[in-house]
């Protein structure tokens, strides 16, 4: 005879594991929530070095001509400040963004992995009765 | 009212039964468009330019994830102004590059999106997707929208001012690029638009999750006025040529597949609002539930009037498996509920 309840319960769980979002959450689990934060702080970081760099980059483009025209000592210095400053700017908005966006992701990803941890709870339960 | 309910339940059905085919279809399809636009607009790099190229690289990118996609149309772009000249290509592509970076590490789930508005905007109707955008995605699809945007006045500028940009300064690259640069970067027309695009995502957006009665239908209200006024604002304050025709022709197609999308996935009845209020040992809850409005599709059921008598046994196993498809069928509508 099928037991109906472990089948719904295995048709669950395997639902979440063969979905996608399903598989990331997991996934996004198996760190701790300060761990996942910190990683994506850290791919940031490295992200925003090239961003601003290419930025930097595209902003010299534009104004190669004036700059060649006015090169000079406090030229440099006041650039050389301006690009630090905006730059730690820059660094700190894209942290936030990512601190919101990783916890929000750790916290869509902890209601779906306790689920199937309720389904896989109940399963072992009904295996422990049925003994 | 009962007709449209039981025409989406079909339509709803069909495509989560045959979701597998239709997305890498609808791949397919985004892909092809945006390389013969590509081809037609620019198209400097004869290798890659004639159809079946085109169909080739559609047919792999509808198999691969979308990331694979964008990275194959950014790349054909750049392809194709380097063969035009290196010195026009420098400026777009560290421009292509920066925009694709912020884009995915901040939601790379859409980068398709900024595709589909540099093709929508080819073809006029690319202010449905700001629309679209804030109805269907979150806070940060203004990156995809907002890069989509540059992108296209980018191309756009260098399809038609590509003679006039290669005579410019024929004696000094640095030259060369720094003018190529100043263009792009001073296009007034480019900024005003995509600052009306990333502001109608982000109203349309906000509005949407807000909990007013009728909450969709007041954001695409909402983005499609903010479509009107935002270009013609800008076009009165910082003096940009705004296309009238255009501008209607991008403003009607907005409102229709906004509330195209409207009727597909939200099916909220505001006159049955129930306001409850409940607590337990942590918190006070204070519930709005606004009811959907349902209508099963009618099943079809085929009556066979000369079946041949089965055995015992062929009916015990008919029931079985008849029960465990039933178990089954609840159990996957149970979890797409939750």
């Amino acid at each position: 005879m099928i037991n109906k309840n472990k089948v719904r319960l295995m048709v669950s769980m395997e639902a979440i594991e063969q979905n996608k979002e399903g598989k990331e959450s997991l996934a996004v689990c198996e760190y701790r929530r300060r761990d996942y934060i910190g990683l994506n702080m850290i791919f940031t970081f490295i992200f925003s070095v090239f961003a601003f760099g290419i930025a930097l980059l595209l902003f010299f483009l534009c104004k190669m001509e004036y700059i060649f025209d006015n090169f000079d000592i406090s030229l440099i210095t006041g650039g050389g400040i301006a690009v630090i400053m905006l730059y730690f700017l820059f660094l700190i908005v894209c942290e936030i963004v990512t601190y919101k966006i990783a916890s929000d992701r750790y916290q869509e990803a902890t209601r779906m992995s306790s689920r199937y941890q309720k389904c896989l709870k109940k399963l072992a339960d009904s295996y422990k009765a049925k003994e | 009212m009962e007709s449209s309910l039981i025409f989406k339940t079909y339509v709803n059905d069909f495509y989560a039964k045959y979701k597998f085919i239709l997305v890498p279809i609808f791949k397919f399809i985004l892909t092809f468009a945006a390389l013969m636009l590509i081809n037609m607009n620019l198209g400097y790099f004869e290798k890659v330019n004639n159809i079946i190229v085109a169909l080739f690289f559609a047919f792999i990118c509808a198999f691969l994830p979308q990331d694979f996609m964008a990275l194959t149309l950014y790349g054909l772009v750049i392809v194709n102004l380097i063969a035009f000249s290196k010195e026009i290509a420098i400026v777009p592509a560290l421009l292509i590059l920066l925009l694709w970076l912020v884009c995915a590490r901040f939601n790379r789930k859409e980068l398709y999106v900024a595709v589909l508005t540099v093709v929508l905007m080819n073809i006029k109707i690319g202010m449905a997707v700001p629309v679209i955008m804030g109805l269907l995605g979150s806070s940060l699809s203004i990156l995809p929208v907002g890069s989509g945007v540059i992108i296209y006045y980018v191309l756009n500028y260098i399809s038609k001012n590509a003679t006039t940009i290669q005579n410019v300064h024929d004696d000094s690259m640095i030259e060369k690029i720094g003018y190529i640069a100043n263009q792009i970067f001073e296009n007034k027309t480019m900024l005003v638009m995509m600052i009306t695009f990333v502001l109608c995502t982000l109203i349309v957006y906000l509005i949407r999750k807000s909990f007013l009665d009728n909450a969709w239908t007041i954001a695409i209200v909402a983005g499609i006025l903010v479509l009107l006024i935002g270009p013609l604002l800008g076009g009165v304050l910082v003096n940009v040529d705004i296309d009238i025709v255009s501008l209607a022709i991008g403003n009607i197609s907005a409102l229709i597949l906004g509330f195209a999308v409207l009727f597909f996935n939200y099916s909220g009845d505001y006159s049955r609002v129930e306001h409850v209020e409940f607590e337990d040992d942590n918190y006070y809850y204070y519930v709005k539930a606004v009811s959907k409005k349902k209508l099963a599709a009618p099943d079809k059921k085929v009556k066979t009037i000369n079946s041949r008598e089965k055995s015992a046994g062929e009916i015990a196993d008919f029931d079985e498996n008849k029960e465990y498809e039933e178990i089954i069928r609840q159990a996957m509508d149970e979890h797409y509920k939750n």
